[in-house]
């Protein structure tokens, strides 16, 4: 089956001030029907931006190349009226509850049957069908977004994200401002949710904890690129490329009582866009780098012992 | 929002005209020692007759007594006579308020449409050239007072071409039929409403555009873009409504200008309302007069305050909600 969602080569740059910022320098990803990729860096990797350029939510300045292509069709030569459509209902967004996501003067009920109006199908309001298969309760349609907690707002999110019936779901962090018991419901729900309607998903997190029982597969971001690459749980128990081993580290795997007694954290800040080290953006920050590494920028290429896993480093796959 | 917080906002702007009253009996005793000096024909007056005006006038007795006396004849909306016309000031006023109330009540609601329609749109659109061509022209519109407007119009549409009247409420004698005597007085209200509007014009439409500005980076307008909603629903549902918020009470507090506006207007075009009897008040020291025009002019910016905050309870759920 041809994938849901296949990104080629994509480059995406901010104009800013202070002159051109590249926040995702060639990332390729194809994500199969029913699948979970699951996205993982620090803040400023790139992934969210990644995730708002795939429906092309990225301010008009921002200069993007390469090809998205959501059900085979590519997002990034679409006319306006063509992106209109496919939004949403292609590909919806589950975005981040604690910001400002809903509009604060709309009721949550009209915020989610206006998605279903703009794309001109249903006539009555399915607000409180979808409120309900999220445990909301049709009721709390009525209500405005400041009356809800933070995992009731999660929770209408996702209500809105199922909005069109989408073929993938982009989670934007969806459980990072929400504390651990509201976290784990929600991520229970979505995936009884992607397991019901097989949907594709795609979780973007800076905590790989979460992507432990979600993700199918994981790909870790560093510096605009996707630096390693394979299912969730060998990606996850043994990573390759030295940033995912110290992120993997910096958290206990849960159920392995040996990752408890040694987690690190990781040095340093992540490289500023503007100004990339040469090579291997990770070196200096990196415990494991030799001279090669400040002049070879290495592309992602497979691991010699696992078929399913890619890394970008000089030191995997060498030997 | 609870009923409490409706009597709460009507108490406080009671409370507040109360004061402005208080105020008033003070500030015309300073304004001037002897009343009479201003009153029309006072040679005349023997000292006996002085005396008993002095006293109708509620003006013998201690400060106290006095003070008292103001305030039962106010509530009683009694405000005495005025010195020009020597008719009741109630009379005067309530024969003016209806020009005015039509007059104001016309280039205000022209002002808020058209203002907020044009920096609604500006502001979606920063830096395009309706935003450019707009907001210079409403800066110059802001910048210039009203009544330079009304001199201009008097001078060029009423004056050269004479497709307006230049001044006053309706023609003499052209009070045939009640079609007719509308689309007179109609015709008499064109000039000053444009002048009126023109001159607060700018100020509305720069408030709602810079609001509008601030809305602009919001998160949720990202999601009503990601749900596939036109840029003008987005606009519309979204963009406005969070704009209009600050908007109101910014509009509410130049409301106030608004009156001042409307004498400046009423005394270019001679239209007989509250505005031109306070600039006539004015120029004759009624003393009377002014005291209850002041008055008048007051409760008008209270009364639209207290609009503006129960219309932001309408406004704004969060708001509503929490009082």
């Amino acid at each position: 089956m041809s994938a849901v969602l296949e990104v080629r080569d994509l480059h995406i740059t901010y104009a800013s001030s202070s002159g051109l910022v590249p926040a995702v320098r060639g990332v390729d990803l194809e994500i199969a029907p029913g699948e979970t990729l699951g996205l993982a860096g620090e803040s400023g990797c790139g992934k969210s931006t990644l995730a708002m350029a795939l429906l092309r939510l990225v301010p008009p300045s921002t200069q993007i190349t390469g090809s998205i292509k959501l059900a085979g069709q590519d997002i990034l030569t679409m006319k306006p009226g063509q992106l209109r459509a496919a939004r949403w209902a292609q590909a919806s967004v589950v975005f981040q509850g604690a910001q400002h996501v809903l509009n604060p003067v709309r009721r949550i009920g009209r915020q989610i049957d206006e998605a279903i109006e703009a794309h001109g199908s249903a006539s009555v309001s399915r607000a409180g069908e979808l409120l309900d298969l999220v445990g909301l309760g049709a009721r709390r349609g009525d209500d405005y977004p400041h009356e809800l907690s933070g995992g009731q707002k999660q929770r209408s999110l996702i209500a809105m994200a199922l909005a069109c019936d989408p073929l993938l779901l982009i989670a934007d962090e969806p459980t990072t401002a929400l504390d651990v018991m509201v976290q784990a419901q929600i991520l229970q729900l979505l995936d009884n949710i992607k397991r019901e309607r097989g949907l594709s998903m795609l979780f973007i997190t800076h905590d790989l904890s979460v992507l432990s029982h979600t993700a199918d597969r994981v790909a870790v971001m560093y510096a605009g690129r996707i630096i390693e690459v394979g299912a969730g749980d060998a990606l996850l128990r043994n990573s390759l490329h030295p940033y995912s081993k110290a992120l993997t580290a910096s958290f206990p795997i849960i159920g392995d009582p040996s990752s408890r007694h040694q987690p690190r954290g990781l040095a340093g800040d992540p490289p500023d866009p503007n100004n990339l080290p040469s090579g291997c953006p990770f070196h200096p920050r990196c415990t494991v780098a030799i001279d090669e590494c400040q002049s070879v920028d290495v592309q992602l290429r497979h691991a010699a012992d696992d078929e399913e896993r890619s890394v970008a480093c000089v030191l995997v796959g060498k030997s | 929002m609870s009923n409490r917080y409706v009597v709460k906002k009507i108490v406080g702007a009671l409370l507040t005209l109360f004061a402005v009253v208080i105020f008033n009996f003070f500030l015309f005793r300073i304004v001037d020692r002897d009343p009479l000096t201003k009153y029309r024909g006072r040679s005349k007056l023997s000292l006996e007759q002085r005396e008993t005006m002095i006293r109708r006038m509620g003006l013998s007795g201690s400060k106290w007594d006095q003070f008292v006396a103001y305030i039962k004849s106010t509530l009683q909306l009694d405000f005495g006579r005025s010195f020009d016309s020597t008719r009741p000031v109630l009379r005067e006023i309530t024969d003016r308020l209806p020009a005015t109330l039509i007059l104001v009540g016309v280039s205000t609601v022209l002002t808020i449409c058209i203002g907020l329609y044009i920096g609604a749109k500006a502001g979606w659109a920063r830096g395009s050239r309706f935003d450019r061509v707009s907001t210079s022209t409403t800066m110059v519109l802001y910048a210039t007072p009203e009544f330079f407007f009304g001199m201009l119009l008097l001078a060029i549409v009423a004056g050269r071409t004479g497709w307006f009247p230049t001044g006053g409420l309706r023609d003499v004698g052209t009070n045939n039929g009640f079609v007719a005597s509308l689309l007179d007085r109609t015709h008499h209200l064109v000039l000053p409403s444009l002048t009126l509007t023109l001159g607060y014009l700018g100020s509305y439409s720069l408030i709602m555009r810079t609001s509008m500005l601030d809305t602009l980076g919001e998160d949720y307008l990202t999601t009503a873009r990601a749900k596939g909603l036109k840029e003008s629903d987005v606009m519309t549902h979204h963009a406005v409504p969070n704009a209009l918020l600050p908007s109101v009470s910014a509009i509410a507090i130049s409301f106030g200008f608004v009156i001042g506006g409307a004498i400046t207007t009423e005394t270019v075009f001679s239209y007989p309302g509250l505005g031109l009897a306070t600039a006539d008040a004015i120029r004759n020291t009624d003393l009377p007069m002014l005291q209850a025009l002041f008055l008048v002019a007051s409760a008008a910016v209270i009364f639209f305050n207290l609009v503006a905050d129960l219309t932001y309870g309408l406004l704004d759920p969060r708001i509503r909600h929490s009082i």
